[in-house]
């Protein structure tokens, strides 16, 4: 149980810091083109 | 309306935004409080309502700050008069006055941590390995917790100064390039030490501890206090250094995906700093579940530096650790200085002449933390808590002037996400107040039976309701008497163009 726990927290947690650090680098990307 | 003044400051990119405000939450709450928060909460449970914290506490507070700093240009005591009128100034000034004290004792232990760094660079770890966990417990004791701690005093003094010289250096010479650096090092260092305690034989069980999960926790509403409050201090959501920063934001800035990016950000920092120092308590320790109460400095400097001196390869552990805690402990300080120094600027100071004021501040009044441990705590708790209060008056401020103007004109033409309710959950905060502040005081009462309200002399009721509310009080009094006077003054914004 303790590492499926792992697993979900580690997925939500770095999840949304790397999808919010991919989606500012598509917005930028959007504003120099 | 304020005086357009020309040529403000600007972040050089939204990079150099995001490292800095990244840098403002990332601090020691991240590094010694949260794995000693999930230990003492039970584990997974407590880290699962972390994560709704973020998003109904944390992204919305956030974002009101950012549109305050955004939409006026001007920090905390001038927004609000722009924003509500000249008889709120003094909100403002309360809001950064509560950051500002803070700053003064939090600056001691980025003098506490520099000392360690240094000690550990220069081979203490040798003198632990002999004298023990009662030489490292005697060693922290005399030099920061025995009255008066001259030695500790010299640590912040040098402290406000490397502070002090950044933020003299401007945004993009001095903060942003300082962040630059110090905000991906934590990040790696953090990550380096991952890697290196998953290796200790027996660190699973730390990582057991860490995620093992109770369906009854949910129930409990003591773990969502704990969730709560790791949440706002340690995002450093509704303190009002994010409406600072924005002041230097450009005009087009994403608020709701930064302000996104930087609480999972925070939240991310937190979980390596837990999967390091959990597990390596863990692998390292006999009576790991002693250590983890043994408080955040007995934590560190003790149990921590013990079980660094006592591994293979500790010395590199040790000063990637204490590299970590340095820079986001210093990355935080710079905010708080900021605060006072941007909130000065815009009364008419110059940067230096701002700079020189909010040190002096520092030291007259952060020295009684340095000198003496139980003022230190006594002004932990206090403001601490306080920082909930200039949370609420964020939300009140943004439901008076109107939220869903503020998303609007402010917050959606400039989202990549448009994710309304993530702002809106900002109408609930001050149910969210009730619950976690509320708590907190009945805490605080139920520690000191029948003399809840006193509050002289604060070394014997340090955390007592009565001189909570008796130094909120004084900062409050001296803020409304100002008022007109500050009011008359907030007239030089950070305008561009």
């Amino acid at each position: 149980m303790w590492k499926l726990n792992m697993a979900f927290c580690i997925a939500v947690g770095f999840g949304c810091f790397i999808i919010a650090i991919i989606k500012t680098i598509q917005a930028e990307g959007k504003k120099r083109r | 309306m304020a005086e357009i003044k020309k040529g403000g400051d600007q972040f050089s990119s939204r990079w150099g935004l995001l490292c800095t405000i990244l840098g403002m939450a990332v601090g020691t709450g991240n590094i010694w409080r949260f794995p000693r928060e999930v230990a003492s909460n039970n584990g997974g449970a407590f880290i699962i309502l972390c994560f709704l914290a973020l998003f109904i506490w944390a992204v919305p507070l956030i974002c009101a700050e950012s549109v305050f700093g955004k939409k006026t240009r001007m920090a905390n005591a001038g927004a609000f008069k722009v924003l509500l009128g000249s008889k709120f100034a003094w909100v403002g000034a309360f809001c950064a006055m509560v950051c500002i004290m803070l700053g003064c004792y939090y600056v001691v232990v980025l003098g506490w941590v520099t000392k360690y760094l240094l000690l550990i660079a220069t081979g203490f770890l040798d003198a632990v390995r002999t004298g023990g966990t009662e030489f490292a417990t005697q060693f922290f004791t005399d030099f920061a917790t025995t009255p008066p701690s001259y030695e500790a005093w010299g640590w912040f003094v040098f402290a406000i100064v490397i502070s002090a010289v950044i933020i003299f250096r401007g945004i993009q010479g001095g903060i942003e390039t300082a962040n630059k650096i110090m905000i991906p090092a934590v990040f790696l260092l953090l990550a380096a030490l991952l890697v290196r305690v998953a290796l200790l034989p027996g660190a699973w069980k730390g990582f057991e501890y860490m995620y093992h999960i109770d369906p009854q926790d949910f129930l409990n509403p003591r773990i969502w206090l704990a969730a709560f409050t790791q949440a706002a201090w340690s995002s450093g959501a509704g303190w009002g250094m994010f409406h600072v920063y924005y002041v230097y934001a450009a005009k087009d800035e994403d608020i709701e995906l930064n302000s996104f990016t930087v609480t999972f950000g925070d939240m991310v920092a937190a979980m390596l700093a837990g999967m390091v120092v959990l597990p390596a308590v863990f692998a390292l320790s006999p009576d790991p579940e002693a250590i983890m109460k043994a408080g955040a400095n007995g934590l560190t400097f003790v149990h921590l530096t013990n079980l660094f001196a006592n591994t293979p390869g500790g010395f590199i552990m040790a000063v990637l650790f204490f590299l970590a805690l340095f820079s986001a402990a210093l990355s935080s300080v710079i905010a708080m200085l900021e605060t006072g120094t941007r909130n000065l600027m815009d009364m008419g100071f110059s940067r230096v002449k701002a700079t020189v004021y909010v040190a002096i501040f520092f030291f007259f009044v952060g020295s009684a933390s340095a000198l003496n441990n139980k003022v230190f705590e006594n002004q932990d708790m206090v403001w601490g808590v306080g920082l909930l209060v200039v949370g609420l008056i964020y939300s009140l401020a943004s439901i008076k002037y109107g939220i869903d103007r503020l998303w609007d004109e402010d917050i959606a033409p400039c989202s990549d996400i448009k994710v309304k309710w993530m702002w809106t959950c900002i109408k609930f905060f001050p149910l969210e107040f009730a619950f976690v502040w509320g708590w907190w005081m009945w805490d605080a009462a139920s520690w000191y039976p029948g003399e809840w309200f006193k509050f002289w002399p604060i070394t014997v009721y340090q955390y007592t309701p009565g001189v909570m509310i008796f130094e909120w009080a004084i900062i409050a009094i001296v803020c409304i008497l100002l008022n007109k006077f500050i009011a008359a003054r907030l007239v030089h914004t950070n305008k561009i163009d």
